[in-house]
């Protein structure tokens, strides 16, 4: 993107931000960092002063732009209703024009140019995860045609940590009866990542690409274990399939009796929004309606909850940029888990899982993570 | 000094990744929530009160300027570095020390937001009563430097009230205590003159704040008004009835239009004004006492007037005032928040007033404000990229506060004089007083380290 | 004519003869610690008090402010007095605006007096303070003094209570601070300096005050006890709860004994605790049940309640504590401790074992809920020979009080200790700024010299 256009597109949007500094309180940038460049009001005073011309592009704004998580709990918390991520994703894209961007920005771009996932791993490899499961049938979940497509999406394919989620999501629907496929090698990643570095313009090919696998399988729905992906597809692509994230099309199953919990699960859980699914998409209830429905479970919220809720630091490629400020970010988060005394805690996205259990995990924090997946699978037994 | 060597030197007190000074964070340190800009040679996030205090010492023999900043909201321009210097930036001595129940005071560094205290005292079932409507962000650093207000503060007093002792670097680098845990302390009362001096005597580094039990109950009402007169005069009759609530919030009409736009608090559409009126204490006698408010606000022509039945509903009410001033950020760009008090049996005379000036300038003005205590908050609508409007609204705001200095008011009732109201500071005092608050930084800061260029006009000894 | 006598002469040129008083026996009625002032002037208004203070700066003569001369027995010994500065001109309520809460009065007038004119407008107003001596007291010397009385706890001090005041500076400027209205941040606020400042900064002429209605009921509970140990833990549970007294008032048996107020103490009641109410109606009754039912749970002997006349007399009596004391005990010794709020029971048991230990009588009243502690030490007849060992329990007290993060002031005592103590206590770290502000409010050194902290 050109400077020019930047103007066009966000000078206005911008103009609205009146330095009141309420934001400063939510954002997890500014709160693990403390100095004013983190802060969403800095974001804003800096993509204005570069539309002004009062500053042009130096390295700390790169630095600057480059650490946000996406999470928009500064929209939601500004009386504007400012959209200061749009603004970091513009000055993204004006950096990247400039080929001025971390340098694992190149890495990423390549890989996806390559191999289509983010792994640049062959992406044949996508199935691995179903190494580990039993009973897998014999066409590998994949069909020609099926009423439902599941978008495995990238990480949850190629990183082991999280593998769990498909292997649990694929029971869950195998045991509803739903007439399911993935589409295997021929999934390509869904361009988020491209979108969070400023390329969204490479996006394109990708898009097209998963278009038309959905529209050949004849797919009337499009099922995200990723709320990512979930959120990238409802933005950014043109379907006429519905698209679905795994908790409303499992609160849908569990309405149709089609998933039963026999099992139940007897412990205290408190639930986390991912900020795609929560706040971005606006899906607050379907996963505390399933949570609610799982006999024995008992909910219990976090201080901040809902469209508050506190972003686990893995957002906006945050983690790959700046691991150090991530994981800081997911201290703070595990803090607030800690404060409900729940014994589990539960998510709906691969990246929260690996930005909670990941720092929980190097730090020996005895903290359980579940995806909501695993925990209606626990729950349906056998 | 030049900034090399001083960022060389700062870097030996606190740390490199604790020393800012690229262009853009001197840009982004050069402005706060108001109109104003300027421009520090660095900037630095101090971990404790010696790293302060070895700053302080190191800009005094320096001969730099030290500007204190907490999270930069002040409406009045009190953190901007008009004449450069190092802003030093609390948000790193962000711990609550202490939580003294027993002795009901707690302890704070400067950068602990205001609500973060809240909630911790919450598990306690404590409070600290001053409410700004900025203390999920505001700091305590802050609170005490513009001694802020809040709807509560008509029953509870202010910041200063609330701020019982302090530890504070003086202009050289030397650490000071000021009054304490503990009440009555002999000597000046230094604690009240450094609370409300913006940053321009001393910089606190630990605040001793009094905490209270909350109050039993609360009870929270609407009344709805056809004209701001009605509305202004309940206000006058409560008190006068012998009543005192725990608040008394007026919003005028383009402020309900705003706010019912965003927040959707239940407020009508079609009136002229309504107050929120909460009472707070003991259970006992509230009902009687709220029934008489609601006589009252009959007596005063109310269209309507209702309670909160629940918490839910109370919350509400509380949302639409709170978000007010956010509210009316939606319909401009940006809003100039004049902060004036008149006595409050003024209030619809100098409304009225308020709005002529509105007119005569061709600006929107939008009401909302601590009535019971006469704190009127006009805000004027615009969009800081128009320079014509821009230059409209300081006339406009500038002539406000004359009308509330000449209704016996004042120019400010909690946001602080700054760099904003300096030269309206002649309109309520004379070169003399003035000059008694010159002889006060003197004593506190004889070489004009802190803060310089804010609060205090020039004037001709 | 001797040079002073000219000196005087412009004094008189400026309030007129007749306020300008060199009578000896006035003089000498006037002398503070045993100086003498030369010369006693009442300025009958804000601009001679102007002039007055100019002129006495011009030709460097000091000058100590008095208003009814209640507390002239506090603080350290003047060095130098020449000119006695009286606000009892200044004696005119110069606003009373109780729509708005405000008043604004002269320093001249008695608090009695503001309390009289202000409970007659509408339903009734009051300012909320209650210091010793109030038919006597002037607003002027209450606020110089910081005085306050056992109410503090609900509506705090003078510090909460002003918006305004006009003051004479020592170079003869009238200076305006705060306002008329309760809410105001426009510059420093001076009136904060000014209180408990003892003269040394200004002569405080005019004032404005928060007010408020009158209190629709008033009550007084009064519980006995026979171990400190449970009234003491009765008013922490006190402090604690949400019930929300005026004041909570903790007395020895001696002070209970020596107060102007008669009370029989049930056969072993050793102290008593004296709770104020005031508010709705409603909530006074429930007060008083439910602290009795909490004054069961810690052993009261007695609980009495009293109401009207009965309740003002006994507030009174506690306010006025050592009024009827002097006469009786002219060597009597008034210190104020302050310290940690929840160490009121411990220092109340401290103190009255040092004072038993050394064999001297002490009546003590605690604010319990401020941790403020009034001992009142009433020597023996053999004084003259008991000095040092009182020198000694002034210093065993201060003690205590600073183990507490707090601090001892002797409010009054005969000359021969004030020469001997520092009736300020323990020096603080803040006087260095304390000290600067003086030097640069009166550099001529004019105002109240020798009489306030750190010998200024
Ligand atoms: C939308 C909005 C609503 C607001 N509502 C209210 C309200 O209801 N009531 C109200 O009173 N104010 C209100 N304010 C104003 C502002 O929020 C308050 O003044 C707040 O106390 C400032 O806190 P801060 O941490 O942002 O301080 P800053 O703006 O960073 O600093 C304020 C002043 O304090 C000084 N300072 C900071 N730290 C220290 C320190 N450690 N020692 C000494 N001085 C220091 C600074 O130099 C400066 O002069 C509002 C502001 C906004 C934008
Ligand atoms: S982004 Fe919104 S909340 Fe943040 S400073 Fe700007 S206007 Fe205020
Ligand atoms: S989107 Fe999240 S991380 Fe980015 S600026 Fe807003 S609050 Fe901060």
């Amino acid at each position: 993107m050109k400077q020019e256009e930047l103007k066009t597109l966000l000078y206005d949007e911008i103009a609205k931000c009146n330095r009141c500094g309420f934001c400063l309180a939510h954002c997890p940038i500014y709160t693990i960092m403390g100095r004013e460049w983190a802060t969403p009001r800095g974001k804003n005073a800096l993509v204005r002063a570069i539309i002004e011309g009062k500053i042009g592009w130096t390295p700390e704004i790169e630095d600057t732009l480059f650490r946000c998580t996406g999470c928009r709990l500064c929209t939601q918390t500004c009386f504007p209703a400012v959209e200061t991520n749009q603004g970091v994703l513009a000055g993204r894209a004006c950096l990247a024009d400039m080929h001025q961007y971390p340098k694992i920005v190149d890495r990423v771009v390549e890989a996806l140019e390559n191999n289509f996932n983010i792994s640049d791993e062959p992406n044949e490899d996508r199935t691995l995860w179903m190494d580990f499961l039993k009973n897998v049938p014999e066409h590998m979940y994949q069909k020609e045609k099926a009423e439902v497509v599941y978008f495995v999406g990238c990480v949850a394919a190629f990183f082991p940590l999280v593998q769990k989620i498909p292997q649990a999501f694929v029971q869950v629907l195998d045991k509803s009866k739903v007439d399911f496929t993935i589409l295997g090698g021929e999934e390509w990643c869904c361009g988020f990542p491209l979108i969070q570095m400023g390329m969204e313009e490479k996006m394109q090919k990708l898009v097209e690409h998963n278009q038309e696998k959905v529209k050949q399988v004849s797919a009337k729905t499009v099922v995200f274990a990723c709320p990512s992906c979930f959120h990238t597809w409802k933005e950014k692509y043109n379907t006429n399939a519905e698209l679905l994230h795994s908790t409303q099309y499992m609160e849908r199953l569990i309405n149709e009796k089609k998933i039963v919990f026999n099992n139940g699960f007897n412990k205290t859980v408190t639930y986390h929004d991912p900020c795609d699914l929560g706040r971005n998409s606006k899906v607050f209830d379907p996963p505390r309606n399933i949570l609610n429905a799982i006999p024995g479970l008992k909910l219990v919220e976090m201080a901040n909850n809902r469209q508050l809720c506190n972003c686990c630091g893995g957002g906006g490629d945050l983690e790959m940029i700046d691991p150090e400020l991530s994981a800081a970010i997911a201290e703070r988060k595990i803090q607030e888990i800690q404060d409900t005394g729940a014994e589990v805690v539960v998510t709906s996205c691969q990246q929260c899982i690996r930005t909670i259990s990941g720092y929980a995990r190097k730090k020996e924090i005895d903290l359980k993570v579940m995806d909501i997946t695993e925990v209606v699978l626990e729950a349906m037994g056998s | 000094m030049d900034r090399e060597k001083m960022v060389e030197e700062l870097v030996k007190l606190v740390g490199k990744e604790n020393v800012l000074s690229s262009e853009t964070d001197l840009y982004l340190y050069g402005y706060d929530a108001s109109l104003f800009r300027g421009k520090p040679d660095c900037i630095v996030l101090p971990g404790s009160t010696e790293e302060v205090s070895k700053i302080v010492k190191f800009a005094h023999e320096a001969g730099v300027h030290v500007v204190g900043r907490g999270s930069g909201t002040n409406l009045s321009g009190g953190t901007i570095p008009t004449q450069g210097g190092i802003v030093v930036h609390f948000s790193r001595m962000n711990r609550i020390l202490e939580i003294d129940i027993e002795n009901q005071r707690a302890v704070v560094e400067p950068g602990v937001f205001t609500l973060a205290l809240k909630n911790a005292l919450a598990r306690y079932g404590y409070v600290y009563q001053p409410d700004p409507a900025s203390e999920k962000v505001s700091t305590f650093g802050g609170n005490f430097g513009e001694n802020s207000g809040g709807p509560h503060c008509l029953k509870y007093g202010v910041t200063t009230n609330h701020i019982l002792g302090a530890e504070v670097v003086l202009y050289n680098g030397d650490v000071v205590h000021v009054g304490g845990k503990t009440l009555d302390n002999p000597g000046y009362d230094l604690t009240g003159v450094l609370v409300g001096s913006e940053g321009t005597l001393g910089i606190a580094t630990k605040l001793i704040l009094r905490i209270m039990p909350k109050p039993e109950a609360v009870k929270t009402m609407l009344a709805i008004y056809n004209t701001l007169e009605d509305a202004g005069k309940t206000v006058s009759a409560i008190i006068g009835d012998g009543i005192v609530p725990a608040t008394l919030e007026m919003l005028d009409r383009l402020t309900i239009k705003a706010v019912e736009e965003s927040i959707h608090a239940g407020f009508p559409l079609d009136a002229e004004a309504v107050l929120i009126i909460e009472l707070d204490g003991l259970k006992d006698g509230m009902e009687r006492l709220a029934e008489r408010i609601m006589e009252i606000c009959k007596k005063n022509n109310v269209r309507e007037v209702k309670a909160a039945k629940t918490e839910a509903e109370r919350m509400q009410l509380w949302a639409g005032r709170k978000g007010a001033f956010g509210a009316i950020a939606r319909l401009r760009p940006n809003y100039l928040v004049c902060d004036g008090t008149v006595p409050r049996t003024k209030l619809p005379e100098v409304l009225t007033k308020v709005m002529e000036v509105g007119r005569k300038y061709d600006l929107s003005i939008a009401n909302v404000f601590h009535a019971g205590d006469g704190n009127l908050h006009p805000l004027i609508l615009f969009d800081e990229r128009n320079e014509e409007e821009l230059r409209k609204v300081h006339l406009a705001g500038s002539e406000i506060m004359k009308l509330c200095a000449e209704a016996g008011g004042t120019i400010s009732g909690e946001h602080g004089i700054g760099t904003e109201k300096k030269k309206e500071m002649l309109f309520v005092f004379t070169p003399q007083d003035i000059g008694a608050m010159k002889k006060v930084k003197m004593a506190f800061d004889p070489e004009d380290i802190y803060n310089p260029g804010k609060v205090l006009p020039e004037i001709q000894e | 004519m001797p040079k002073t006598d000219k000196l005087f002469s412009k004094l008189r040129e400026i309030i007129g003869e007749a306020n300008v008083i060199q009578d000896p026996d006035k003089l000498k009625a006037y002398a503070i610690d045993g100086k003498k002032p030369k010369v006693i002037v009442s300025p009958g208004t804000i601009d001679e008090v102007s002039k007055v203070v100019a002129h006495a700066n011009q030709q460097h003569l000091f000058i100590t402010p008095r208003g009814n001369g209640t507390k002239m027995g506090m603080g350290g010994i003047p060095k130098k007095i020449d000119i006695i500065l009286s606000t009892s001109q200044l004696n005119r309520i110069t606003d009373s605006d109780c729509e708005n809460l405000t008043l604004s009065a002269e320093s001249g007038m008695t608090l009695d007096e503001v309390q009289k004119s202000l409970a007659k407008v509408g339903k009734g107003y009051f300012l909320p303070l209650d210091p010793p001596f109030t038919e006597k007291a002037t607003l002027g010397g209450i606020i110089a003094t910081n005085s306050s009385g056992p109410k503090r706890l609900l509506y705090g001090t003078v510090r909460d209570l002003i918006i305004g005041a006009k003051t004479v500076f020592p170079n003869g400027d009238i200076v305006v601070s705060g306002g008329k209205t309760v809410k105001n941040v426009s510059g420093y606020d001076m009136c904060k300096l000014l209180i408990g400042s003892y003269g040394t900064l200004g002569i405080l002429c005019e004032m404005t005050f928060k007010l408020l209605p009158l209190p629709e009921k008033e009550a007084t509970l009064l519980l006995s006890f026979a171990k400190l140990e449970e009234a003491d833990n009765f008013v922490r549970e006190m402090r604690g709860s949400q019930l929300i007294p005026s004041s909570i008032e903790t007395l020895n048996a001696i002070a209970v004994q020596k107060m102007k107020y008669a009370i029989s103490m049930p056969p072993n009641g050793n102290y008593l605790v004296a709770i104020g109410l005031e508010g709705v109606a409603e909530s006074i009754d429930r007060q008083i049940f439910e602290m009795s039912e909490i004054g069961k749970k810690h052993g009261i002997l007695e609980a009495v309640t009293l109401y009207s006349e009965k309740h003002q007399a006994f507030w009174i009596a506690i306010r006025d504590f050592s009024k009827g004391l002097t006469e009786k005990c002219p060597n009597l010794i008034s210190l104020k401790s302050n310290f940690l709020i929840s160490k009121s029971g411990e220092m109340l048991e401290s103190y009255e074992k040092i004072t038993q230990g050394l064999g001297i009588d002490g009546a003590f009243i605690s604010h319990a809920g401020n941790g403020i502690l009034y001992s009142y030490i009433l020597p023996a007849k053999n004084f003259r020979s008991k000095i040092e060992s009182l020198v000694e329990l002034i210093g065993k007290l201060t003690f205590e009080a600073m183990k507490n993060e707090g601090n001892l002031v002797v409010e009054s005592s005969p000359l021969s200790i004030k020469k001997k103590v520092d009736v300020w206590g323990q020096s603080r770290s803040d006087y260095l700024v304390v000290r600067r502000l003086k030097e640069q409010i009166d550099p001529g050194g004019i105002l109240n010299i020798g009489r306030f902290v750190g010998g200024i």
